[in-house]
């Protein structure tokens, strides 16, 4: 008996690692069976025709076209707030404020509690209903200070040899504006996380030998940053794709003008156009498809090259 | 040292790198926003057509308005544009919403499923026009070869083995289908037994379509839209939730008060009533029109209206036509002189499309022309007299006994001429009339110009309306009204009516409608009229 102790040991192990894995897997996996099942009614529901039919409609490919600008604009300009704010907030830290200010129990606290507001405020977006973001954008510009953006954009396209767009609300830029507010939010996030585990001894390390902070930003804790960053850009890039509560208030669902890809699922949904509604979705699933697997082949690569 | 030097070596490389990306993101940024502005079709027309139109439209309207929307555009070169749809009820908040926060460039016209909506956005002040466009009833709809067999409302509300749906209250088709509900005692079962209520009527027709719902409370119209859509019929009409047809949604356009252009807006809405180029889109998905007027780009009508009105109407009558866009051909003038000319008019072009008369007398004369009157005001006669002179006189006999230069109106050429002569021919002033007609100085076609000599000094009492005196604010410091304590002196009631012949005879209400409104009305009182009509007539 003592002798096959062992070998029943190890069978044993190996039955429960099997049933502790597939059990770990079994939610997980009916998860990515419900993906997949909500991709195949898609493509049960519209055939190549319809697809073909609809790449061709002048309306879908604006809407395509639109879309793409319009989030890699948000996603640049998520990238743009997030990369200096992700840092700031990973590296004042509550660590680095107790260092800072041990001997000053007061000032101490009252950093952490400003630390802490200014957190929460980044989150707001993330949590508000999307819909409450298009409204208080749409507010926003009531007042005379949007007014004045409203006007001075609108100077400024007109300069730019685009009389025809009248300012923010109700135009491209106000989905640019409602996708980037959102978006912005899940970049910065994503940055605090990428710079809290970015080790900071190496931007000491420089400061010491004399570097500035700038420098320092930029030639220590970018380069190591660039994975986090390219998640950042992608996390917000997606956002902004689905975005469409705030577009459907700030910006309006007019075809051909303001028309992004979830705003032609809209307007073919309401006009009980369904077919059309679920190519346009087929779509969008698809542009984000390849979005994702650009993104992470880009990853990969740098991986295989040995970058961090 | 050494290392120090190799690892900033290596991260200028780096940095570099870093700051190139951070300043092409830059050129990329203004290249992206060039190339969006680019997209947009219309983002290079100059500012001088810089005029666009929004529209929200209630979702179950949504097929036929857009096709609407683009003939008119490719019609008349403007830019008409549907930025939103939704439920009536959704619509109706968001424009709420709008106009109280004060959003310039929100709805200019909206196209609601819901009167009660309409009603209420006009009250409230949001609405300034109202076209009625259509009308649709609610069903009960089952997917197309559907083995459901629904007789009656009743037969849905009580099998429970049917998962049917209708919109929550927010929408027109929710709100009617529980109305009809509860005028049959069915609106509990109904709200108990149904699976679902959607915010707008196609988010419910596609449930159906999809296989989520067995039926569904939708209009009539949207199954016509959705088997229009596809190659073989999707939905079909399982019962008419109101077989009485008592209760039906009508389908209306109005025009936001803070529409910035609502011209256009009210042109778009006279192309959308037309039955010439609204009805066929209307029809088309089985909506039952509200018969409008004639598509003209620009109408061209003709009003007759007595002169009394003149101080109070003619500047608004002048603004309803430069907002609706129609040339209005108007004469105010004394009512003998307007019904002569009615008899005499033989060109059809010419022929009055309403007249606003003095008195009852007078539209009696011309009644075969023109549909059933609605009496507006009424306005008592009395004698307007110089201030210096009033002392001497308290009633019509005083006139004989004084040396005064006396105004009157012609009986046959105005109204208030022939109530003057009814007044002072009856008791207690018999054969007065006579007396006083020897006496006057003047006999003229319509009260303003008495009351104009009275001021200019030519004429030292006259008999008028009060209005005619009151309208005038500058001209109650010198001139004294005398109240006439006699039935007849305040029998003059002025009554409305709009042309048999007319080819605009919704224009035409909607005249009336601006007349009768309470800021016209309220202007009425000022100018001393009594009113009799209220909005609701």
């Amino acid at each position: 008996m003592p002798k096959d102790r062992p070998a029943s040991r190890c069978s044993l192990g190996r039955r429960t690692s099997w049933l502790f894995w597939s059990s770990m897997s079994g939610l997980g996996g009916l998860y990515l069976i419900l993906i997949l099942l909500l991709v195949f009614v898609d493509f049960q529901y519209a055939n190549w025709v319809d697809i073909q039919t609809s790449l061709a409609d002048e309306r879908v490919r604006f809407s395509i076209y639109l879309s793409l600008t319009t989030c890699s604009l948000a996603a640049i300009l998520s990238i743009w707030v997030a990369v200096p704010t992700g840092y700031v907030l990973a590296r004042l830290g509550r660590d680095s404020i107790q260092r800072n200010l041990e001997q000053r129990p007061r000032l101490n606290q009252l950093a952490q509690l400003i630390r802490h507001s200014v957190d929460t405020i980044l989150d707001v977006p993330i949590v508000l209903p999307p819909l409450v973001v298009g409204i208080s954008l749409l507010v926003l510009f009531q007042t005379p200070l949007g007014r004045a953006l409203d006007h001075t954009t609108q100077d400024f396209f007109s300069w730019l040899g685009f009389p025809g767009i009248r300012g923010i609300t109700y135009e491209i830029p106000a989905i640019i504006l409602a996708q980037f507010t959102v978006a912005a939010a899940f970049a910065i996030r994503t940055m605090r996380n990428t710079f809290e585990q970015i080790d900071e001894r190496p931007e000491l390390v420089a400061l010491t030998l004399g570097a500035r902070r700038f420098r320092v930003f930029y030639t220590v804790a970018m380069p190591q940053a660039w994975r986090g960053t390219v998640a950042a850009f992608t996390l917000a890039w997606a956002r902004s794709l689905g975005e469409f509560g705030p577009i459907l208030i700030f910006a309006g669902t007019a075809r051909m003008k303001t028309e992004v890809l979830s705003t032609t699922v809209y307007l073919n949904f309401q006009f009980g156009n369904l077919r059309g509604a679920v190519v346009a979705s087929l779509i969008l699933i698809s542009v984000a498809v390849v979005a994702l697997i650009t993104t992470r082949l880009l990853l990969l690569s740098g991986y295989r090259g040995g970058r961090r | 040292m050494i290392f120090s030097r190799t690892t900033q070596n290596n991260r200028n490389g780096r940095a570099s790198v870093a700051l190139l990306l951070g300043l092409a993101s830059i050129v990329v940024v203004f290249l992206l926003l060039t190339f969006s502005l680019r997209l947009r079709p219309d983002a290079r027309r100059t500012t001088a057509d810089n005029v666009q139109i929004n529209v929200y439209c209630a979702a179950g309207v949504a097929r036929p308005v857009e096709q609407l929307v683009n003939e008119f555009n490719a019609l008349m070169g403007t830019h008409l544009e549907i930025v939103r749809t939704g439920g009536s009820g959704e619509l109706a908040g968001q424009i709420a919403t709008e106009f109280q926060s004060g959003v310039q460039r929100g709805a200019d016209l909206c196209i609601l499923a819901d009167d009660l909506l309409l009603e209420k956005g006009q009250n409230d002040g949001m609405f300034r026009e109202v076209f009625p466009l259509a009308v649709q009833k609610p069903v009960i709809a089952v997917a197309a070869g559907s083995d459901w067999d629904i007789q009656s409302l009743s037969d849905l509300v009580s099998r429970t083995e049917i998962s049917y749906g209708l919109t929550s209250e927010r929408a027109a088709i929710g709100k009617m289908a529980r109305a009809i509900a509860k005028r049959d005692q069915l609106l509990i079962p109904l709200e108990v037994n149904r699976k679902t209520d959607s915010e707008n009527v196609m988010t419910l027709a596609q449930a159906l379509i999809t296989g989520s719902l067995d039926a569904a409370i939708v209009w009539d119209t949207t199954v016509n839209q959705l088997n229009q859509g596809s190659d073989q019929p999707v939905l079909e009409i399982a019962a008419y939730v109101d077989p009485q047809d008592q209760i039906a949604g009508r389908v209306g356009l109005a025009v936001l008060a803070t529409s910035s252009h609502p011209t256009l807006a009210i042109q778009f809405a006279r192309f959308m009533s037309a039955p010439d180029t609204g009805g066929p889109a209307f029809h088309r998905f089985g909506f039952v029109t509200h018969p409008g007027d004639h598509w003209e780009e620009v109408p061209e009508v003709h009003l007759f209206m007595g002169s009394m009105f003149t101080p109070v109407l003619e500047e608004r009558v002048r603004h309803f036509g430069e907002r609706h866009g129609v040339n209005i051909y108007s004469r105010w003038e004394g009512c003998g002189k307007l019904v002569a000319s009615i008899h005499s008019i033989n060109d059809p072009e010419l022929f009055p499309d309403a007249f606003f008369a003095c008195d009852t007398h007078f539209m009696k004369q011309v009644q075969e022309y023109f549909q059933a009157p609605i009496s507006v005001s009424s306005n008592d006669i009395v004698m307007a007299i110089e201030e210096t002179q009033a002392s001497q006189i308290r009633s019509p006999k005083d006139l004989l006994n004084a040396n005064l230069r006396i105004g009157l109106c012609d009986p046959d050429q105005s109204a208030l001429g022939w109530l003057t002569q009814q007044l002072l021919s009856s008791t207690p002033y018999q054969a007065l009339y006579e007396k006083i007609q020897e006496q006057s100085a003047v006999t003229v076609d319509a009260g303003p110009t008495l009351v104009s000599q009275l001021t200019a000094g030519g004429l030292d009492v006259a008999f008028v309306y009060r209005s005619n005196v009151m309208a005038d604010p500058h001209l109650t410091k010198n001139i004294k009204i005398i109240p006439l304590h006699h039935s007849r002196a305040s029998q003059a009631v002025q009554p409305w009516a709009i042309s048999k012949s007319t080819k605009n005879p919704e224009l035409m209400r909607r005249l009336f409608e601006m007349i009768i409104r309470s800021d016209t009305m309220n202007s009425f009182e000022k100018a001393g009229f009594r009113v009799k009509a209220t909005e609701k007539d």
